[in-house]
C-alpha cells in the first residue's frame, strides 16, 4: 500500500508539524461542510454533526485499543484543543499531591508548581527517571505524571515498573510522540495525546480517562469535548490521521529505528566532539539527539536550514527563555550545538542519507566562522 | 587550590566560553587549575558536561567576588585532555 505522507525533502524536524495527508485534508473539509451545527441541538443538521464527532470519538477509541494493547471505550475519550489542556483538565479532576519526573513538558512541570506538595524526581544521563527515588515520592503522592518516552532525546520511561511497584497511584501518561511508534505500556489510568503527533490537525488532543479512575470531570463536558465550542473537522481529522498511522505502524516504526540507527553511527564517525544524546536502545524510533561541541545551535541550524534541511535545537540560544532545555540539563548533558532531529512520517531513507552528507561540512562552516 | 589562569568570558555567549576554556587547557599541563568566569546562562551545564567529555575535573563553582553578574568556574587540566 502506498504511504500517505509526503514529508517535504529535508524535513527532520517531525515534532515541529508536517502537512497534513491529503486524505485528512478532504475528511475534515467534507466534515466542515456537514458539521457546522452545535451537536447539542435536537434538530437535523445538530444531529449531523454530534453524529460526526460521535464517529470520531469511537473511531479513536478503537485504534487507541490497538496502540494500548486492551479495549478503550469510546465514554472513556475526551477531546480538547491540546495536550497541556488535556493534562491540565485531568488534574484539575483529581486533586492530592503529584509526583512527576524532572523531564516532563514545561508545561506539565509549571501545572505541578501551582499545586501544594509536589514532589519532582531526577533522572539518569539517558533521561530515564530514577525509579527508587520515584518510589519513594509515590508513597506521599495521590497521583503521578510520567511520559511514555522523552520527546527530545527519545528515551523510554519505566511507567511498567512504577505502576507495578506502586499499584495504588493512579499515572497520567503523556503518550506524546508514542502513539503509533511503539507499543504504549501498561498499567497507566489517564492518557493524553495530541493530534499533530501523528500528523493530523492543530487544536485537538485527548485525554482517555479509565473508567475506574476517581476523576471529577468539568461541567459542560458535553459529547466529550472538554473546553470551548467542539471543533468537529479537527476531531474528524485527528480520527482520520490516527486510523491512517495505526493501519501502517509496524513498517513505519521498523523503518524509523533503522533510518536513527543509520543517523547515529553516521554522526559519530563523521564529527569530532560531538555526544549523542538519549538511550540507544529503549527509545522511540524516529527520536534522535546530539550535541556538538564548540558550535552555536542557532548558527548550526541556520547553517543545515541553507543546505535544505529542517532541525529542531535545545540548545540556549534557539529556545525561547534564552536557557538550555530543561531537559538536557536534568541530564547533565552538554546543551551547546544541540541539535534534535524527529523523522516526520513518510521521512525517507534517502533524506537520512542526505542529511549525513552534509552535516561535517556544515558543522565545519560553523567552526571554521567563530 | 589557587588557580594558575584566569579566563574572563563575561559578556560573551555559548559557545564562545567553552572555546575559550578548551583552548587554555590544551595550552596547559596536567594539573593546572583554570578559572572561567562566565555570565552566560548555559555555562552552568556546559562546563561540567565539556569536564565529563574532556576528562577534566570540575572542581566547582562560586558567585564573582565583585558581586556582579556571572559564576566563577573551576577546572582541573587532566592529563588525558
Amino acid at each position: 500500500m502506498a504511504l500517505i505522507w509526503h514529508p517535504p525533502a529535508g524535513l527532520l524536524d517531525g515534532m515541529g508539524g508536517q502537512p497534513l495527508p491529503p486524505g485528512v485534508a478532504t475528511a475534515m473539509a467534507a466534515a466542515a461542510a456537514q458539521g457546522w451545527a452545535d451537536p447539542r441541538r435536537l434538530h437535523h443538521a445538530g444531529r449531523q454533526a454530534g453524529a460526526l464527532l460521535d464517529a470520531a470519538r469511537s473511531s479513536i477509541a478503537n485504534n487507541l485499543s490497538m496502540a494500548a494493547g486492551m479495549a478503550i471505550t469510546t465514554e472513556e475519550i475526551y477531546f480538547t484543543s491540546g495536550v497541556a489542556a488535556a493534562q491540565a483538565f485531568a488534574l484539575d479532576g483529581y486533586p492530592g499531591p503529584l509526583a512527576l519526573g524532572s523531564v516532563e513538558t514545561t508545561a506539565l512541570l509549571d501545572l505541578g508548581e501551582v499545586r501544594p506538595a509536589t514532589q519532582i524526581v531526577g533522572v539518569d544521563a539517558y533521561g530515564r527517571i530514577d525509579a527508587e527515588a520515584f518510589h519513594q515520592a509515590a508513597a506521599t503522592s495521590a497521583i503521578a505524571a510520567l511520559q511514555v518516552a522523552n520527546t527530545e532525546v527519545g528515551t523510554c520511561q519505566p511507567i511498567e515498573l512504577v505502576a507495578a511497584t506502586n499499584p495504588e497511584l493512579p499515572i497520567l501518561m503523556d503518550a506524546s510522540q508514542a502513539i503509533g511508534r511503539i507499543p504504549l505500556p501498561q498499567g497507566w489510568s489517564m492518557l493524553t495525546a495530541g493530534a499533530r503527533d501523528w500528523a493530523g490537525p492543530a487544536g485537538v488532543a485527548i485525554l482517555v480517562v479509565r473508567r475506574e479512575v476517581r476523576w471529577l470531570p468539568p461541567i459542560n463536558a458535553d459529547r466529550g469535548w472538554l473546553g470551548g465550542f467542539p471543533d468537529i473537522a479537527g476531531a474528524v481529522g485527528a480520527a482520520t490521521a490516527l486510523e491512517a498511522l495505526m493501519n501502517e505502524q509496524v513498517t513505519l516504526a521498523q523503518q524509523a529505528h533503522a533510518d536513527i540507527e543509520l543517523l547515529r553511527a553516521g554522526i559519530v564517525s563523521g564529527l569530532t566532539d560531538v555526544e549523542v544524546l538519549g538511550d540507544p536502545v529503549w527509545r522511540l524510533p524516529h527520536i534522535l539527539n546530539f550535541s556538538v561541541l564548540y558550535v552555536s545551535g542557532e548558527a548550526l541550524v541556520t547553517e543545515l536550514d541553507k543546505r535544505g534541511f529542517a532541525v529542531a535545537s535545545g540548545s540556549a540560544c534557539v529556545a525561547d527563555h534564552a536557557r538550555p532545555s530543561h531537559v538536557l540539563a536534568a541530564m547533565g548533558a552538554y546543551t551547546g550545538g544541540n541539535i534534535r532531529l524527529s523523522l516526520p512520517l513518510g521521512c525517507t531513507t534517502e533524506t537520512v542519507e542526505s542529511f549525513l552528507k552534509v552535516l561535517p561540512s556544515a558543522v565545519a562552516a560553523v567552526r571554521a566562522d567563530i | 587550590m589557587e588557580p594558575q589562569v584566569w579566563l574572563d568570558e563575561r559578556g560573551r555567549r555559548c559557545p564562545l566560553p567553552i572555546i575559550a576554556l578548551n583552548r587554555a587547557a590544551m595550552e596547559q599541563p596536567a594539573g593546572t587549575v583554570i578559572a572561567l568566569i562566565s555570565d552566560d546562562p548555559a555555562a552552568k551545564f556546559d562546563v561540567p558536561a565539556w569536564c565529563r567529555i574532556k576528562n577534566a575535573t570540575f572542581l566547582g563553582e562560586s558567585p564573582v567576588d565583585d558581586g556582579g553578574d556571572g559564576l566563577v568556574f573551576q577546572i582541573m587540566v587532566d592529563a588525558a585532555n
